[in-house]
């Protein structure tokens, strides 16, 4: 009997059983997309973002793609994986021949396939109604490792919520981190325009830093080694920690 | 009914009294055992304060300042979040079978309805208190004593009926997960969408109408006008001239539709 | 006087794709102060029929008297008497046992001092004087379920209603809840228990109604129910599991019916009536074959058995539900 086959074939079920999941879950899909496409929205219409050069909306998309990651990786998976803890649907899991790592790969999987839904509708709401165009810089690989980084250091960070703390503290802090990255993530708001003690803080959480990458693939603009750099460190930071403490039930 | 039952009393006025207050005192029992809900409920606030008053800060001129002219959208903005805290506790406890026991008690079956939006509602009272002390810091200010008062009780008002609403759409979802997911996509949009964060003919044209009539904006005018503070309108239509009597009309239909909707949708948990 | 009468108690659950029938017409009777059990897998419709007779859930066709009042028209005398216990009518973790108790009793209409006195009391009956100003949360699960049962009892009913009071609880809690609810029987409530244990339903019930896939299939005692299915049992744990199927087919020809086999645990089991000759013989054959054994017995059937010989399937090997939260 050769080990790894059924392991990976097991991983590949769940993954389709976790996105089966996710795409019957409508509420969900729908509220990852509606509110970073809101903010989206608003923020360009009112047309009004402090400190930048050139239109807001080529500094908002790649903002709201980063909000896109956050609320998909952080808010999303943390707080349905936290309350599967409770219903004991985790349990269920982790005594299923399937190793741990085998179950977050499904989960990781479910979360890029939902995200990739995310980023068409966000590109399109802003090619559509506020006129943004690709840069001729603009690079679809560095997008791809923006994406896969974000949604290993969020979703890293949604698991170590879930799997250390009560469901509803989970659902509080997760909705709070969430309203946190979209003040303090360099979405909307450049982050030196935040006061200095603020914008020191903020430049160590991992939404700028997404938010940076995402806006490196798009326009070219910044150099997109440091900011990668971080986010791979709050990856590797958040998986290490959530292994340890990750609690089944 | 014999001795066994104890001392078995009448039904009536006086049970549903008296049970909506037990059951909104086990609620109100519970929020410092779970102190998570309204530290991040408070939060969130705070966020919104800081995020909006260095966005658009310098960006949109008002009369008074901006700080000014956004606190009333704050406080309306965090009650119109209170349907949400009250959806979740009921779909909570529909899950995890309080609801079950409450209801195989022989207690008056309006009173956790009942007991919920109270306590729902002192709740949201004490999280707008913190709220108006922390105000007070960013240079928040209120002249006159009785507007703040009428101010309060407006909101308070309109909370209550949020938080019919709240239990209505608890009892329609099936899991909290699913609550927190459908009060985010429905509240977000009505906040962002009013005159909570910018004036209203800053927004453009054809969304000016509906931020005008939108209860989360008639609420918002109605304290700035209370409270005295510059509100530029979009256009002088009966929502933007009576922005008080608009918010109660608000407040009775909230009530009268979600009301009798959510306690029929309680009595039918039985289907 | 009966406490519970039904007769074709219907409920079905509609999805969009799928029609559930839950109930597929149910008729129960329960004897005031005797014991019935309710047996089958999960998703058999157990937990429904407590629920309609618990008023927390209409039927779709069929009646029921509680306490000789109607489920349908009568549901507010009918929580005058009951008390109801289990997966779903639940305590709240973040009030502590006594307040939980208080609470209920305050809503089972007890006046507030007398509410006080029958949560001490209850406290002490269960061995959560200790815990009882902690909140709940900070509970095991066998302390959990007796205040659970605390609360049930708070108006002191005739009827108690018990949905799988022991699932999930450990070997010694579950031993010490059956000592908890006995003592209750033995006072005189009337008590209607579901169960998915074979075991519990032999150590509580006087009588037991078998149900699977919507409707009762068996009932009777628990030794009606094992005269049912025949005499005795030859049981073989065969050593090499390749052989499993050969011992069947011998083991067959000396039973009366089919053997049956247990992959998992190699064991082959066979219907039987000729005492201990015929397991004598088993031996031979088997030892002329070649099947070398590891364990061999005879036995009084059990209710696993029951189980077996009515549906086919054992009863624990019933796929569990995979909603999680509410089940339908």
């Amino acid at each position: 009997m050769s080990r790894p086959a059924p392991a990976l074939r097991a991983v590949g079920a769940l993954a389709g059983y976790e996105l089966r999941l996710t795409a019957r879950r409508g509420e969900n899909l729908l509220v990852t997309i509606v509110i970073p496409a809101g903010v989206l929205l608003f923020f360009g219409t009112i047309g009004v973002v402090p400190g930048i050069d050139g239109r807001p909306v080529d500094f908002l998309l790649p903002g709201t793609l980063a909000l896109a990651v956050i609320a998909s990786g952080l808010a999303s998976l943390g707080i349905v994986t936290a309350y599967e803890r409770v219903y004991g649907v985790l349990k269920r899991l982790g005594g299923a021949p399937l190793p741990a790592w085998g179950l977050v790969a499904a989960k990781l999987a479910a979360v890029l396939a939902l995200e990739l839904v995310q980023v068409a509708v966000l590109v399109a709401v802003g090619a559509g109604a506020l006129g943004w165009r690709p840069s001729p810089a603009a690079s679809l690989p560095l997008l791809v490792i923006a994406l896969v980084l974000g949604t290993a250091a969020f979703a890293g960070l949604g698991l170590l919520l879930a799997g250390t703390l009560r469901a509803e503290a989970t659902l509080a802090i997760a909705n709070g981190l969430f309203l946190a990255c979209l003040v303090l993530g360099g979405i909307v708001l450049p982050l030196d325009q935040l006061p200095a003690p603020l914008e020191a803080v903020a430049r160590l959480l991992p939404a700028g830093a997404l938010a940076d990458l995402f806006r490196a693939a798009l326009t070219g603009a910044p150099n997109p080694v440091g900011p990668a750099v971080a986010l791979a460190a709050w990856a590797v930071g958040a998986a290490a920690l959530a292994v340890r403490t990750f609690r089944w039930d | 009914m014999t001795a066994a039952n104890g001392q078995a009393r009448d039904g009536g006025v006086g049970q549903v009294f008296q049970d909506s207050f037990l059951t909104g005192w086990r609620n109100l029992k519970r929020i410092p055992r779970i102190p998570e809900l309204a530290i991040f409920a408070i939060l969130q606030s705070i966020m919104f304060v800081l995020l909006f008053a260095y966005v658009f800060g310098g960006a949109i001129p008002v009369e008074g300042g901006y700080q000014t002219f956004l606190m009333p959208g704050i406080f309306a903005q965090t009650i119109v979040f209170a349907a949400g805290t009250t959806a979740i506790g009921m779909t909570d406890d529909i899950q995890k079978g309080i609801i079950d026991r409450f209801r195989s008690l022989p207690m008056a079956s309006s009173a956790v309805l009942i007991g919920r939006t109270f306590s729902d509602v002192i709740y949201n009272a004490g999280i707008l208190v913190v709220l108006m002390l922390s105000g007070l810091f960013i240079g928040w200010r209120v002249d006159d004593l009785a507007a703040l008062v009428a101010g309060f009780a407006l909101l308070m008002a309109f909370a209550y009926a949020m938080t019919w609403l709240g239990v209505f759409l608890g009892m329609m979802v099936p899991t909290v997960e699913v609550a927190n997911q459908v009060i985010f996509t429905v509240l977000f949009p009505i906040t962002f969408l009013s005159n909570v964060f910018v004036p209203l003919n800053t927004l453009p044209s054809w969304l000016q109408p509906f931020a005008e009539w939108n209860p989360t904006s008639t609420l918002t005018a109605a304290l700035r006008e209370l409270w005295g503070q510059a509100n530029p309108v979009a256009s002088d239509s009966f929502a933007a001239r009576e922005p008080v009597l608009v918010t109660l009309v608000w407040v009775v239909l909230f009530v009268g539709i979600f009301g009798p909707l959510a306690l029929r949708r309680y009595r039918n948990l039985s289907r | 006087m009966r406490a519970i009468t039904a007769e074709g108690l219907v409920k079905v659950y509609r999805t969009r794709k799928t029609e559930v029938r839950a109930l597929d017409g149910v008729d129960l009777e329960v004897e005031e102060g005797t014991v019935l059990g309710l047996l089958g897998p999960n998703g058999a419709g157990k937990t429904t029929a407590v629920r309609i007779l618990a008023t927390l859930l209409k039927p779709d066709a069929g009646r029921a008297t509680v306490a000789g009042y109607d489920v349908a028209t009568q549901p507010e005398a009918i929580r005058r008497v009951i008390g109801l216990s289990g997966q779903y009518a639940a305590v709240d973790e973040n009030l502590t046992g006594r307040e939980n108790l208080w609470l209920f009793g305050r809503l089972y209409q007890l006046g507030s001092a007398e509410a006080t006195k029958r949560a001490g009391e209850l406290l002490a009956q269960f061995d959560l004087v200790d815990a009882a100003d902690r909140v709940v949360k900070t509970y095991s699960g066998g302390m959990r379920r007796r205040l659970d049962l605390g609360a049930a009892l708070i108006g002191r009913p005739r009827l108690l209603i018990l949905d799988e009071p022991t699932t999930g609880l450990d070997p010694r809690s579950r031993i010490g809840m059956w000592d908890v609810i006995r003592t209750l029987v033995r006072e005189g409530v009337t008590l209607l228990l579901t169960t998915q244990y074979l075991e519990e339903a032999d150590e509580l019930a006087d009588s037991i109604a078998v149900v699977d896939h919507g409707k009762i299939i068996a009932r009777g005692t628990a030794d009606e129910l094992k005269l049912q299915v025949g005499g005795e049992r030859m049981e073989v744990v065969v050593h090499d599991r390749a052989r499993t199927e050969d011992a069947a087919r011998i083991m067959s020809a000396i039973g009366v019916g089919q053997a049956s086999i247990d992959e998992h645990t190699r064991r082959v089991t066979v219907p039987s009536d000729g005492g201990s000759k015929r397991l004598a013989i088993v031996i031979r054959d088997l030892d002329e074959a070649g099947i070398l054994i590891d364990d061999i017995a005879l036995r009084r059937p059990t209710l696993d058995d029951v189980f077996l010989a009515l549906t086919g399937h054992v009863a624990e090997e019933a796929p569990a539900s995979t909603t999680a939260g509410r089940a339908a």
